[in-house]
């Protein structure tokens, strides 16, 4: 099993989903790097290079690392997101070190995404200061916006003559050129790709173009005065690829590709060996700070750098880590005092909103209370506040791309050491988080009992974070080295709770769901990384709506898959454990028989399912749901009824989005869209299942298990969800639940759940455990 | 003047009343233009249900996210204020049959305006159901009428399912009850009216003539309806409990609700009982009919009920404890040290704790004390029922679905608006009804072993009556 070390001063997606967290301060990172690069250097018999000092928890970590490293050479990696070249070619040595190129680093199908220039763009801020430029395409580009020093950037811009945007929509770059150019949307274009070496693949149109638009591309051939059509240039293009595909001719090859979506060349072959100078490298790295705080500056896993801002789906979903929705927050560290309260950094609380002063220009932020922060150190997401936007991301958040900077070889610096916070006396009165309970199973030595305490529970009564009884059967996590015992836990545990569950008033039962089908959900926490993208591929699919901040500060957040976030382990830098969350259409399903007019009820292959026009709201359910995954339309969240009255509104627009027609166009239309005042929840994408059936149905054929899949299964980049047939007894399905390290969430409670979890393992080395 | 005294007991109805008078002083009211008091009352009363029937129009119109319930808290004052009304609306079934069949003959001085509270009462709870209902307007699914729908019918395991039963039935037992024992009244109230009153009395009276045979029907019904109204008192509560009693939730999962809401539901009617009637007696000078020996019982009633109600606290915190099920035990501790503590402790302060002052005869007969103890059991009941409900589900199993509530200015309103309702009701009920039931309370005017000191009498009497010394001491 793989062991992942993180350093880092924030919580990061990443660095949740680390063994170790290193905590350094930004400013610390190429000490980190270079510190790191002469451990390796020692176990492996290099030589070491000038390095400054790094904080000494880090350092012992690091020393860790590194011996984790050495012992895995050629088998391990070394990454850095840092933007000093002098840190990267570092990282390469340490890798060379370990031996790790052409092993773990692939150069012979490499990615060739990221191929922009930090320091090509500060040159062009420079060259139209001097006049020499004039003219410029944008082509989706928003610098403008997203830039480092972006004020600069827009005052520059000026003094070129003709500046042409060619854009989907309008954005803060296509606002100041004299000629906008509207393009069609990715679905409407034609297109090719090479995203990896060796690999080609092919875009076509999915959708006549909506309104009156041109593909970038074919506008650039008219400007070109180049009277091709741009399907026939494409087409041109690809001929001289069809030489050595085996195809007789271009059109059998291009059909072929086309329904293939992807041409493979084959992967090159690059002889790549490290040359670089590290001893020179090691005088470029950057020096600690000596400042009382610092802030770290990172893309938003929701929107990036700002171009996803105007989608609703991502401004809602909430962020993975620190579960807030439409903006972005400033977090801070947490301060346990040892004995049974946390209090934050300058006694700040969740809302609280705070004037931060970062490189001289101030800026106003919420505040979210963090675990894992670094001491010393805030950090806050990108993307946020544009302000020439559709009306979804308009003045959403803050707008922290104004304050990046360049360092002095052009490369944009995401983090500062001038920076200061001031608490605000004002709250933000729409603070929206999905989530208030953050812990399950932080321990910490206690500075009264000197031993290890359970800091969950000594927060019970306490103000602030809220505690907790931790030992609840709904997390099950445990250390590689520690499985074996708690898969015998387990096993006992769960021969427990079916005895209890067994003692049953209404015996005789057992037939019940086991011919026909059963369908079952199967979530492994060990693959699951939180990255959210279920929870959209779930709205998407579901037609659930989008509610907006202030519906979701009062907790009417619509979503039928939600990613529950815990932490446990060392209450000063603790893990993470990630749980996707939805209907468990229980078999024995306390909603069901709650509910006075039948409005849920169980389908013979096990789907708890939801009869929305019988539905008259009463929400007993809903009470009675163990998971609470059960969501009520509060009010017309789709517009679909008479009232205007009632109609949601989510930043000030004028039509409410669900009653604009193109907005409408985003509506599944096997999916029923729900009316104020009934309740919803997720079906197992039954729409999914029935289209599987008549298809299997049509094929007189029985059902396979690859025809039906979940929008949440097919979702997921790392394949932790699964779904199928319990009944099929060859199913993946149906040996996955009976995995040893299977378990259903509160299983005592006799629900009988058929969505199964796998525990999560983590992979710490055992000298730093306990 | 005569009256009936005893030797040994004291008398249930004091001033030396003659029947003709019991007739006067009760029906005076309905005869006589409304004081400046009542027309204060009603216009404020008005004012309240106006106010209801505004917030019951927004919340319809608006839907239900005019309220500030969320995804883990789908219960909070609406549900709340149902219970605590069902609740108070059974002492005067209880006044009424229980005591009755117990031949408690103090019950007649109270019995028909607590009667009244609960017909009211009822019908204040059974507004909040229908109004927490995301479609109100399809509200008639949760009658089992018959339909071409198939199998979709109503869900006759659900708790809210027998609620509809359970509130219809006892609404319906208490009106019978309550207009049978009107009839004569009415009667009396007719025979002594004139011009539009007195068509509308004889068609309130359903022209009754006071013959041997009406009296002995009538005698029969009530004892028949005592009979059903007895087990209703404890089933209907019983079954409100169940809504919470059959879930799945920490907290709400518990085989003692039923009696422990019976309780509940007792005491706070007793307390309702005793606000309206120390206004009643005051306003339209019942002091006579409604004695300190009643403001007492009732007082009695009311520690009972609330020590039984504190039993059932401390019991279910033991058992929280015992049960070593961490859920259970996170939910009671959550109820007293969670975000809500404060209700718990307003719950143990005002039910618990402060009804304990009645165990001194001094405070039993203060008129000032049980006012406010009365009033602060209502807020305590109240209390109860939202520690139960929003308290529970604002954090059970899953600690990432934990949440906080407090409500809007909607459904503050319709709270208040419910008071509103009640009060109309029930100054509209003693406009035009005799708030003590005539017919009976002669019945007690005398019982058996007492002597006729009036004009006539034989005998002279036994005087070591306080009551009656003056009126004594005239005829001797």
């Amino acid at each position: 099993m793989s062991r992942h070390y993180q350093v880092e001063s924030g919580m990061s997606l990443t660095g949740s989903n680390a063994d170790h967290r290193i905590l350094v301060k930004p400013s610390e990172q190429g000490a980190a790097i270079a510190n790191l690069y002469n451990e390796v250097a020692k176990l492996t018999g290099g030589s070491s290079i000038s390095a400054p000092k790094v904080n000494d928890a880090a350092l012992g970590m690091l020393k860790k690392a590194a011996k984790d490293l050495v012992e895995n050479k050629g088998k391990s990696l070394v990454l850095s997101g840092s933007n000093n070249t002098s840190e990267q070619v570092i990282i390469n040595a340490t890798n060379a070190l370990l031996g790790n190129i052409g092993t773990t680093i692939d150069f012979n199908e490499y990615s060739n995404r990221r191929q922009g220039s930090d320091s090509d763009y500060q040159n062009l801020i420079k060259e139209m200061e001097s006049g020499a430029v004039s003219t410029i395409i944008f082509l989706d580009a928003n610098p403008v916006f997203d830039g480092a020093n972006n004020a600069k950037f827009k005052a520059a811009l000026a003094k070129v003559g003709t500046k042409v945007a060619i854009t989907i929509a309008m954005n803060e770059t296509a606002n100041v050129c004299n000629y906008v150019a509207p393009c069609h949307h990715n679905l409407e274009s034609w297109g090719d790709a090479n995203p990896v070496a060796g690999n080609y693949s092919l875009v076509q149109p999915t959708i006549a173009p909506l309104f009156d638009t041109r593909q970038a591309e074919e506008s650039l051939l008219v400007w070109s005065d180049n009277t091709m059509n741009y399907h026939d240039y494409l087409m041109e293009n690809w001929k001289s690829m069809q030489s050595g595909s085996g195809f007789a001719s271009f059109q059998s090859f291009w059909d072929n590709c086309l329904h293939d979506g992807v041409f493979s060349t084959g992967a090159t072959n690059n002889s790549v060996s490290f040359s670089g100078d590290v001893n020179a490298a090691a005088s470029g790295v950057s020096q600690p700070a000596n400042a009382p705080l610092e802030i770290s500056i990172y893309e938003s896993v929701n929107i990036g750098a700002g171009q996803y801002a105007n989608n609703p789906w991502l401004m809602e979903m909430p962020d993975p880590v620190l579960r807030t929705v439409w903006g972005n927050y400033i977090s801070v560290p947490v301060n346990w005092d040892g004995i049974n309260n946390y209090t934050a950094f300058e006694n700040l609380e969740d809302g609280d909103l705070v004037d931060v002063d970062i490189n001289g220009k101030k800026v106003s932020c919420i505040a979210m209370r963090q675990f894992g922060q670094f001491p010393g150190t805030v950090s806050i997401a990108l993307g946020y506040g544009r302000e020439v936007v559709g009306l979804t991301g308009k003045n959403i958040g803050t707008n922290i791309n104004a304050l990046l900077e360049a360092d002095n070889k052009g490369y944009t610096q995401y983090y500062s050491t001038q920076v200061s916070l001031k608490k605000l006396s004002k709250k933000d009165p729409n603070f929206a988080c999905v989530q208030y309970h953050h812990t399950m199973g932080v321990t910490d030595n206690g500075k009264e009992e000197n031993k290890v305490i359970n800091a969950d529970e000594k927060i019970l009564g306490y103000k602030g974070f809220q505690g907790s009884l931790t030992k609840r059967n709904v997390i099950r996590r445990t250390n590689l080295n520690e499985l074996p015992k708690a898969v015998t836990e387990l096993k006992e545990e769960r021969a427990e709770f079916k005895r209890l569950n067994d003692r049953t008033l209404y015996p005789g039962h057992q037939y019940k769901y086991t011919s026909g089908h059963h369908w079952n959900m199967f979530v492994d926490l060990n693959s699951c990384t939180g990255c959210g993208s279920c929870t959209v591929a779930c709205m998407a699919e579901n037609n659930v709506p989008v509610v907006g901040k202030f519906e979701v500060h009062r907790h009417h957040e619509m979503t039928w898959l939600r990613i529950d976030r815990y932490y446990y382990g060392d209450i000063n830098n603790p893990n993470v454990v990630y749980q996707p969350l939805m209907c468990h259409h229980c078999d024995n399903a306390p909603c069901e028989n709650v509910c006075p007019v039948n409005a849920t009820n169980h389908s013979s292959d096990g789907l708890n399912q939801m009869t929305y026009n019988r539905c008259i709201g009463t929400r007993y359910c809903a009470n009675n749901c163990p998971y609470k995954v059960r969501r009520f339309n509060w009010l017309d969240y789709t517009t679909a009824d008479l009232f205007g009255i009632n109609e949601n509104r989510i930043n000030g627009e004028e039509l409410p989005f669900y009653a604009d027609n193109l907005t409408r166009m985003v509506l599944n239309p096997d999916v029923t869209v729900r009316s104020r005042g009934v309740i919803e929840k997720c079906s197992f994408c039954v729409q999914r299942i029935q289209e599987g059936k008549l298809t299997a149905k049509r094929e007189e054929r029985q059902l396979h298990e690859n025809d039906v899949k979940t929008a949440c299964q097919t979702a997921c980049p790392t394949g932790a969800i699964t779904f199928g047939d319990r009944n099929n007894k060859e199913s993946k399905i149906s040996k996955l639940i009976h995995s040893p390290m299977a378990y259903r969430v509160i299983e005592e409670v006799n629900i009988d759940p058929n969505v199964v979890y796998s525990m999560k393992v983590t992979n710490r080395s055992e000298e730093t455990i306990g | 003047m005569g009256a009936y005294v005893s030797p040994v007991r004291e008398p249930l109805i004091i001033g030396n009343k003659t029947y003709h008078q019991i007739t006067e002083d009760i029906c005076s009211p309905t005869e006589k233009t409304p004081t400046k008091q009542f027309v204060i009352g009603f216009i404020l009363a008005a004012t309240f249900l106006a106010l209801y029937v505004f917030s019951v129009t927004w919340t319809v119109w608006v839907g239900i996210g005019s309220w500030n319930l969320n995804r883990t808290i789908g219960w909070g004052w609406d549900i709340t204020n149902f219970v605590w009304w069902v609740g108070i609306g059974h002492a005067g079934t209880l006044i009424s049959a229980i005591l009755l069949l117990f031949r408690q003959k103090w019950r007649t001085g109270v019995n028909r305006a607590a009667e009244a509270m609960t017909i009211f009462a009822v019908i204040c709870a059974g507004q909040f159901p229908i109004i927490h209902m995301g479609r109100v307007w399809m509200a008639i699914f949760i009658f089992p009428y018959p339909n071409t729908r198939g199998p979709l019918w109503t869900n006759f395991n659900s708790p809210l399912f027998w609620d509809v039963f359970a509130i219809s039935t006892y609404f319906t037992v208490s009106l019978l009850f309550w207009y049978t024992g009107l009839v004569p009244d009415f009667a009396t109230v007719r025979d002594r009216a004139s011009g539009w009153r007195r068509k509308l009395y004889s068609n309130l009276a359903f022209g009754w003539t006071g013959s041997a045979k009406h009296w002995q029907r009538w005698e029969s019904l009530s004892l028949v309806l005592a009979g059903l109204s007895t087990p209703l008192v404890l089933s209907v509560h019983t079954i409100v409990s169940f809504d919470f009693a059959t879930s799945v939730i920490p907290g709400w999962h518990t085989t003692i609700f039923p009696p422990y809401f019976v309780a509940g539901a007792i005491f706070s009617g007793f307390a309702m009982v005793q606000t309206l009637m120390l206004v009643c007696r005051k306003t339209m000078k019942l002091e006579d009919y409604i004695t300190l020996e009643h403001i007492e019982s009732m007082n009695k009633v009311i520690l009972l009920t609330g020590t039984i109600v504190g039993v059932a606290y401390l019991t279910e915190l033991f058992i929280a404890w015992y049960s070593g099920y961490l859920y259970e035990q996170f939910a009671f501790y959550n109820r007293v040290f969670g975000p809500y503590w404060w209700s718990y402790f307003g719950m143990m302060g005002c039910n618990v704790i402060s009804p304990q002052i009645f165990w001194v005869k001094k405070f039993r007969r203060s008129i000032f004390i049980t006012f406010f103890m009365s009033i602060f059991i209502n807020i305590g009941m109240w209390f109860e029922r939202f520690v139960i409900i929003a308290t529970t589900l604002a954090r059970d199993y899953l600690p990432s679905s934990w949440s906080y509530y407090s409500p809007t200015w909607v459904e503050i309103c319709l709270f208040l608006g419910s008071l509103g309702l009640f009060f109309t009701c029930f100054l509209i009920f003693a406009r035009f009804a005799p708030v003590v039931a005539i017919a009976e309370i002669k019945s007690i005017l005398k019982t058996a072993g007492d002597n006729y000191i009036g004009p006539n009498a034989v005998h002279a009497p036994h005087h070591d009556t306080h009551s009656v010394e003056e009126d004594n001491h005239s005829h001797h």
